[in-house]
């Protein structure tokens, strides 16, 4: 019972908004990326619609949805399309932002699970992103909400810090799984370590030709190798925000984690490896939906204390008077 | 919640119920499980093979003695008892993890595909062929705001598979109609795959050029789907 009253304690912690509201921010923007590269691109009857409508397939398959709203129909598929991009746009500016998540959820299950073949593991996690949004008060600052009930468009009203927190497992749990599912001999150390080398050389995902990267095949080692650790040791990260959360605890480890901030490590690697996967590879939205929730790794209080370090200019060195010269008067 | 009704004080423990089922599920579905690879043709494929057998040889040298066929039984068989399993457990959470978008299925680039297929397509015109679509071809790029999107991107990787021979199959009868309609003094098309064995990073460096086999060619005469 102890173990539970904690617990329930801890879920009870209030915060500001601001971590869920970047968080909300930059999937709305992944989202609405994902809905209208599909909407008006050629692609989109191609592979939603059936033949008679400009598909590939004779009958154009259905989500649970579309079954339960009559088929799938151009009319239809649309329908959806405005209502995903809508309640993406509400959920951007911070408008009632449980229901456009939801609304938003449900429009892109209802789209993309026609064709599930079409897409990846991006659409995975931009459904989990916002099914965690329909639980988070994601508006409470840096919204249309927060500026029509204070005036303002910040606010450091409290909001339960949990949906945070789930926000941030998800993230753990994907980088986890996909690196303990890398179990090919070209991922795994003892290997020969060459999966990216030759994962780039797939002509599926390569946005060019990329054979010149042969004689890179050493940097490419170590980046396989460093892409499994990253992926395989995100557990770790928990235990940093453990040991961040509790300080007054001690230990050498968190002694290490007052004096080095690993959170903004752990996400220096992941942007990195991130930027490189959407500059040489087709991936879809992947890479956008990845970084909007790194937010979730920081506290709130975090992101005014980086403004104001990033804000401070040096002081400016008094210039060196000339020998001889009168000291300045006062 | 506020106030000091029964609801209002159950609450916390209703959020704290909600959060343990929640992290149980996503943790649990995220569990590496063969979803969708659980075919004997996909299993068959050389590049599916050349993991097995390499995995295979690992534990022979760990003293585990199996030869390669005894190894991808015995694998085959664990495989089928987990997802079983894995299907008993998460079968009755249907609509959290379906209706709600709660599922966990991260195999991204669990393998790199050493033996890629890449889709040509090709038109006759006076008697001569000419490729009008080749994958990250800049010289034929017809239709490449549809074939080079990443979601046809997705599903041209699944085409390239057998078990996926009757879709390739439509999406190849489209891929005609549509060509017969640009191209409107075409005679005849072809659609197929050209596989072949990607390079090591020595050989690529030493301007070896791999060699393609063809699989998958549909031949269409055009003038029928005008």
């Amino acid at each position: 019972m102890k173990l539970w009253s904690r617990l329930v304690r801890a879920l009870s912690t209030a915060e500001a908004g601001t971590s869920l509201a970047l968080v909300r921010i930059g999937v709305a923007l992944a989202v609405l990326y994902a809905f209208l590269t599909v909407w008006l691109s050629p692609v989109m009857p191609v592979i939603l619609l059936d033949a008679a409508n400009g598909g590939y397939r004779p009958q154009a398959g259905g989500s649970w949805w579309t079954d339960h709203l009559g088929g799938v129909t151009p009319a239809l598929v649309h329908a959806l399309f405005a209502l995903g991009v809508g309640s993406a746009a509400a959920l951007l500016l911070g408008v009632a932002s449980r229901l456009a998540a939801l609304l938003s959820q449900q429009a892109f299950l209802a789209l993309f699970w026609i064709n599930p073949g079409a897409g990846g593991s991006y659409d995975t996690l931009i459904v989990n992103a916002l099914w965690l949004l329909v639980l988070a008060e994601s508006d409470a600052t840096l919204s249309l909400r927060c500026r029509a009930q204070t005036g303002a468009w910040s606010s450091a009203r409290p909001v339960s810090a949990w949906p945070r927190w789930l926000l941030t497992l998800q993230l753990v749990v994907m980088y986890t799984s996909t690196g303990w599912q890398k179990l090919s001999v070209h991922w795994v150390p003892g290997g020969d370590l060459h999966a990216l080398y030759y994962i780039l050389q797939q002509p599926t995902w390569q946005r060019a030709d990329m054979a010149w990267l042969a004689p890179a095949a050493p940097l490419l080692q170590a980046s396989t190798l460093g892409v499994w650790l990253f992926e395989v040791g995100s557990p770790l990260l928990l235990w940093v925000l453990w040991a961040r959360a509790t300080p007054a605890r001690g230990g050498a480890w968190r002694r290490l984690n007052a004096r080095v901030d690993l959170r903004l490590a752990y996400a220096a690697v992941g942007l990195g490896m991130h930027i490189v996967i959407h500059a040489a590879m087709e991936v879809g939205p992947f890479s956008l939906i990845s970084v909007a929730l790194y937010p979730a790794l920081f506290r709130p209080d975090d992101w005014p204390s980086w403004g104001r370090a990033l804000l401070r200019r040096p002081t400016p060195a008094a210039p060196i008077p000339p020998a001889g010269a009168s000291p300045p008067p006062g | 919640m506020s106030g000091t009704g029964p609801l209002a004080r159950a609450w916390p423990h209703l959020r704290a119920a909600f959060v343990v089922f929640h992290v149980a599920v996503v943790v649990g579905m995220s569990v590496p499980a063969p979803e969708g690879g659980m075919n004997r043709s996909a299993w068959e494929d050389p590049t599916v093979q050349a993991e097995l057998k390499a995995w295979a040889a690992r534990f022979r040298a760990l003293g585990m003695a199996a030869d390669d066929t005894t190894f991808q039984s015995h694998l085959w068989d664990f495989a089928a008892a987990f997802m079983d399993a894995r299907r008993a457990v998460f079968a009755p959470l249907g609509f959290y993890t379906e209706r709600l978008g709660v599922r966990q299925s991260w195999r991204m680039f669990v393998a790199p595909q050493r033996v890629p297929a890449r889709l040509n397509v090709e038109i006759e015109e006076d008697g001569e062929w000419s490729i009008i679509f080749r994958e990250v071809d800049p010289e034929a790029t017809w239709m490449e705001p549809v074939l080079a999107h990443d979601r046809m991107r997705s599903l041209l990787f699944r085409f390239s598979w057998k078990s996926y021979r009757k879709a390739y199959g439509h999406l190849a009868d489209h891929l005609a109609r549509r060509a017969a309609a640009d191209f409107p003094e075409a005679t005849r098309a072809r659609i197929y795959w050209e596989r072949y064995r990607t390079l090591s990073p020595e050989a690529t460096a030493a301007g070896v050029v791999p060699s393609t086999k063809v699989e998958g060619l549909r031949e269409y005469r055009l003038g029928d789907l005008r």
